[in-house]
């Protein structure tokens, strides 16, 4: 494919037409057959071709204009459509590249003007560090300073970190963290504003009680996306006018280069040399590109030249020799320290000692990649169930002496792609060589003649203590039954009960009269006809609305178990029974009243059981407690005195009644709360 | 364990309701309802709400189980009474051997049938002559009762929804009638103190395992149990406002066949309290403490600082921190600063 040759006539003149495809830019070159004529040779660079005319198939006349940006036209003639096809595709293909590469070439520019840091530096791929740092700016594209000062933006490798993160006492230091998840929930900002600012509650106690808030958010927030097969991701779109459009971002850049050293080492060996727009538009539109995300390459498709040699390279290339070349001198404490009295010697042997010790890396780097904890000599019967023939099946699909190398290759391709992927997530585990001798020796211990462990259960007696005989009966009427003289007892209730139940059976029955009297008595059926029909009307009404909502969620309907915002206030309202007549600014600050006092009910009880559990011994900080203590129960107190103020406000005895009935329960935890504390002082008093 | 994790109402609805078309409404089903007698529950009724009237209740209920009748030939009605207090539980209709022993002398029949359908005749008949005999044998006085025995209240809800449960297993094991589908109906006046709670969970799970939804006909106050019950079992509960057009609850919101409950929207009430009840108390608990063994509820710490149900014995530094008394300074700040 490295030449398209044809015979062509240029000015009547028979020669051969070349088009050298593997040259940057591309060359075309027509030579006359005739070495005498007076133009024997044309030679053009196709990237000035502006554009590009051919005679339609339907003529007899087979001619190709090529015109260039300078306004020459260059005419050839062929004899046989074939060859003109030939040239006018590849010629097409290539003007098509040169179109996508300036397009990235703008593109570009765009993009790093964005990140800003970036520049107009080269992005050629460095070290896996840096490239998590870039990618990283080119997520926080959106202005969050905050966000550069967390340490969670982090790469957190390890869990150590993501435990610290997680610690309590981290989280309620975190403001950024804070500030990050009030811009995020209205709800809670508009709570937090009301307590913290106005009220003065304290921030911390604030965020306190709501440590598993800030808990999922952390976690939220720091969930990062696994490797995925990027190239599987990439479609290119052919448009009309004979462009590739390709959409990579920088991210997918990177992920490739990881998870295909091969293209990384195509592009080392060619982007200097060609634009980094061109490299990609090759890329995209070659065999190697084809091959890497597992699709069927055919032999007659047409590829690209210059990238199409990777694909002969050892399949297995993991890019990764230099960097170990690097650590293993880096490794080397010697290296630096006394380079003045190295002799040739020294020299010599050092290189023999670092070869051997990039033998090792290199082993331990094979044995990992592998992804194989458990030795294969050991694993016989992983051995054994890999082995489809024993169980007279056909061999397996990539065993087979006539399968189809295509498939074979593509099998292997993904494959190793799927390694790849897999020896990226568990790089994070230990795999320390010690841990795998511990290993070894466990396999080979034989625990087949230990003594089994037996299992020992907690015998539970279960007895049901309570009598319901004297729940059913009060006391007090078992007892006044029981101290009745035998002579002329009085009657009880409950036989008088009893007695009104035997006589009901004096008279005789006409079940006709159900309905009749019901209807006499006026519309008592449609009155239980109503409520019936309200009750399903409104279950109804709450059924569809789950459904809905599990609808857009995509999930299978359940039940109600799941509450989304959108719904969360007509369920309210709903499930309260009360009609709620009030404006939507009212009941925003019914609400708002609601949520702070809730808060501060909050805040109160925790320190009132905390409080109760400790004694001056326990805690050092008792006597504060205390003092904290009767600080919350003065802020309960303005809390009612708020309700109370919000319900005065109102314009009318209508709303006034409403607002009422909504702060009713509020109302009765709130005085709950003062009686609990009311009556513990008088207890202390008492003590003391 | 298994029988809490089947949760089966929910789920298969959606499988059921696709089918349903083909086993068509006219597979017999059976109806149990259990009534409840509690006599001072009965009164105390009586004397809060008069329109809540004894022979209403029954009348509506036979008109009831007559329409059950009427809809399929294969239809089968029992009942059960509970709360009797000296006789327990017992099965009204079809009637108990022990029942038709007593033999009443009485003039004709308790039913004015005339122009009454053959079948249904002879059902009420029995019915109402098996409660009058049942009534005759209960004693007239409290105190006969309770001198007899220290357990002397038999026959809760519980044990009635227990006893109605193993017919209604037996029967779909039988023959003829396999897998008939049946349901509970539940009309009750007393309140929660008559409902063993641990029992009355037991028995939630086997219906839930069997998959019979047990319906709640509430005169009186609420019982939250019963809330539960039929929260779990995918039926009905229902507080009846208008006692008076009981039969209207019976024949409209309590005649949902198995069969469509699938698919037909349940007049329950949607807001069910979930407190349970204490175990020493038996009254429900807003905050308690709970035995991490057994996971028996407790409103009060034991003297013996062991667990009631299962004796295991708690730490007594815990027990000695729980009862610790709140501590707090008094309201006036002055008083403090000394």
């Amino acid at each position: 494919m490295a030449l398209i040759r044809g015979q062509a006539t240029h000015k009547k003149k028979a020669g051969m037409l070349t088009i050298e495809e593997d040259k940057s830019p591309a060359l075309l070159t027509w030579k006359c057959a005739d070495m005498d004529a007076t133009t024997n040779t044309v030679e053009l660079s196709l990237d000035t071709v502006g554009f590009l005319k051919a005679t339609p198939e339907t003529s007899e006349k087979m001619m190709l204009k090529i015109g260039l940006e300078t306004g020459k036209e260059i005419l050839f003639g062929f004899n046989s459509r074939d060859v003109m096809d030939n040239v006018k595709v590849s010629i097409q293909q290539i003007i098509a590249r040169k179109k996508t590469s300036i397009n990235m070439e703008k593109s570009k520019v765009v993009n790093s003007e964005e990140t800003g840091t970036e520049g107009t530096e080269s992005p050629a791929p460095s070290s896996n560090g840096t490239v998590n740092e870039k990618s990283r700016e080119n997520n926080s594209s959106t202005p969050s300073s905050v966000k550069e000062q967390l340490p969670l933006d982090n790469d957190l490798k390890n869990d150590r970190f993501l435990a610290e993160l997680l610690n309590s006492k981290q989280l309620i230091k975190n403001l950024a963290l804070q500030q990050r998840l009030l811009r995020d929930n209205v709800k809670l900002m508009r709570t937090f504003t009301e307590a913290v600012i106005k009220e003065g509650m304290e921030a911390e106690e604030f965020w306190k009680s709501r440590i598993h808030l800030l808990r999922s958010f952390a976690i939220q927030n720091n969930q990062k996306k696994g490797p995925y097969n990027v190239l599987s991701t990439i479609k290119p779109v052919a448009s009309s006018d004979n462009e590739v459009n390709v959409n990579v971002t920088r991210e997918k850049i990177k992920e490739i280069f990881k998870q295909y050293p091969i293209v990384r080492k195509a592009y080392d060996d060619n982007v200097p040399r060609m634009s980094e727009g061109e490299f990609w538009s090759r890329f995209f539109s070659s065999k190697l590109f084809r091959k890497l995300r597992g699709e069927k390459v055919n032999i007659y498709d047409r590829g690209d030249i210059t990238l199409d040699k990777y694909l002969y390279i050892d399949p297995d290339y993991d890019g990764e020799e230099e960097i170990d070349d690097e650590q293993v001198i880096n490794d080397d404490p010697n290296n630096n320290d006394n380079s003045h009295i190295v002799n040739n010697y020294d020299k010599k042997r050092r290189k023999i000692v670092s070869a051997e010790k990039m033998a090792k890396k290199k082993k331990v780097k094979l044995f990992s990649s592998n992804g194989a904890p458990i030795p294969k000599y050991l694993d016989i019967e992983g051995n054994r169930s890999d082995d489809s023939q024993l169980k007279g099946n056909t061999p397996d699909i990539t065993m087979k002496d006539n399968q189809d190398p295509e498939l074979v290759g593509i099998l292997r391709t993904m494959n190793r792609l799927s390694r790849r992927l897999m020896a990226e997530i568990t790089d994070e585990q230990p795999t320390n060589t010690d841990d795998l001798d511990d290993e070894i020796i466990k396999e080979l211990e034989l625990n087949d003649l230990d003594e089994s462990n037996q299992v020992e259960y907690n015998e539970l007696k279960y007895t049901q203590s309570s009598n319901v005989s004297l729940n059913i009966i009060p006391q007090e009427l078992i007892n006044k039954v029981i101290n009745q003289s035998n002579l002329n007892p009085e009657l009880c209730e409950y036989d008088l009960s009893l007695q009104d139940l035997k006589d009901t059976f004096k008279e005789k029955y006409d079940l006709t009269r159900v309905y009749k009297n019901m209807k006499e008595e006026g519309k008592k059926q449609n009155d239980s006809y109503k409520d019936i029909n309200n009750i399903v009307k409104q279950n109804a009404k709450l059924a569809q609305n789950n459904n809905n909502l599990n609808d857009l969620l995509g999930l299978p309907s359940t039940g109600n178990t799941i509450k989304g915002n959108n719904n969360k206030r007509n369920k309210e309202d709903e499930d309260s029974g009360i009609k709620i007549n009030l404006d939507n600014k009212k009941l925003d600050s019914v609400k708002l009243t609601h949520a702070t006092s809730i808060e501060f009910l909050r805040q109160f009880w925790t320190q009132f059981n905390i409080t109760a559990s400790s004694t001056p011994a326990t805690d050092p900080n008792f006597k504060s407690d205390l003092i904290k203590l009767r600080k919350h129960y003065f802020s309960i107190k303005k809390c009612l005195v708020r309700v109370e103020a919000q319900i005065e406000d109102c314009r009318n005895s209508k709303e006034k009644e409403t607002e009422k009935e909504l702060f009713e329960p509020l109302v009765f935890s709130l005085n709950t709360a003062l009686k609990k504390y009311e009556d513990s002082i008088v207890k202390s008093k008492s003590s003391s | 364990m298994d029988a809490i994790s089947d949760r089966a109402f929910g789920e298969s609805s959606a499988s059921t309701a696709a089918n349903i078309h083909r086993v068509v409404d006219e597979t017999p089903s059976l109806l149990t309802v259990i009534l409840d007698l509690h006599p001072l529950a009965w009164k105390s009724c009586r004397e809060t709400n008069d329109k809540i009237d004894f022979r209403n209740v029954t009348a509506s209920m036979l008109v009831m189980m007559n329409s059950h009748l009427a809809l399929n030939s294969g239809n089968r009605v029992s009942l059960y009474i509970a709360n009797s207090f000296s006789q327990g539980v017992k099965r009204v209709y079809p009637e108990e051997t022990s029942l038709k022993d007593t033999i009443l002398e009485k003039d004709g029949s308790l039913l004015k049938s005339v122009g009454i359908y053959g079948q249904f005749k002879v059902l009420d008949e029995n019915i109402l002559d098996t409660l009058d005999k049942l009534f005759h044998n209960e004693p007239e006085r409290l105190r006969d009762i309770i001198n007899k025995d220290d357990v002397f209240v038999k026959g809760t809800i519980t044990g009635a929804i227990s006893r109605a449960l193993s017919a209604i297993n037996k029967l779909q094991k039988h023959e003829e009638t396999l897998n008939m589908k049946a349901r509970v109906l539940v009309i009750s006046v007393s309140g929660d103190n008559t409902i063993p709670y641990v029992s009355m969970m037991n028995t939630i799970f086997a219906a839930q395992k069997m998959k019979i939804s047990i319906d709640v006909c509430k005169l009186g106050e609420k019982s939250i149990f019963l809330q539960q019950t039929a929260d779990a079992t995918n039926g009905v509960y229902m507080d009846i406002k208008y006692p008076n057009g009981l039969i209207q609850y019976l024949s409209n919101a309590f005649f949902i066949e198995p069969l469509l409950r699938p698919m037909i929207v349940l007049p329950s009430n949607t807001s069910v309290d979930f407190r349970a009840s204490c175990f020493v108390t038996n009254k429900v608990v807003d905050i308690g403490y709970v035995c991490s063994v057994c996971l028996c509820i407790l409103s009060v710490i034991p003297g013996d600082e062991r667990c009631p149900t299962c004796h295991s014995p708690f730490e007594h530094s815990l027990v000695t921190k729980l009862k610790r008394k709140p501590k707090v300074l008094p309201l006036d700040v002055k008083r403090m600063k000394k």
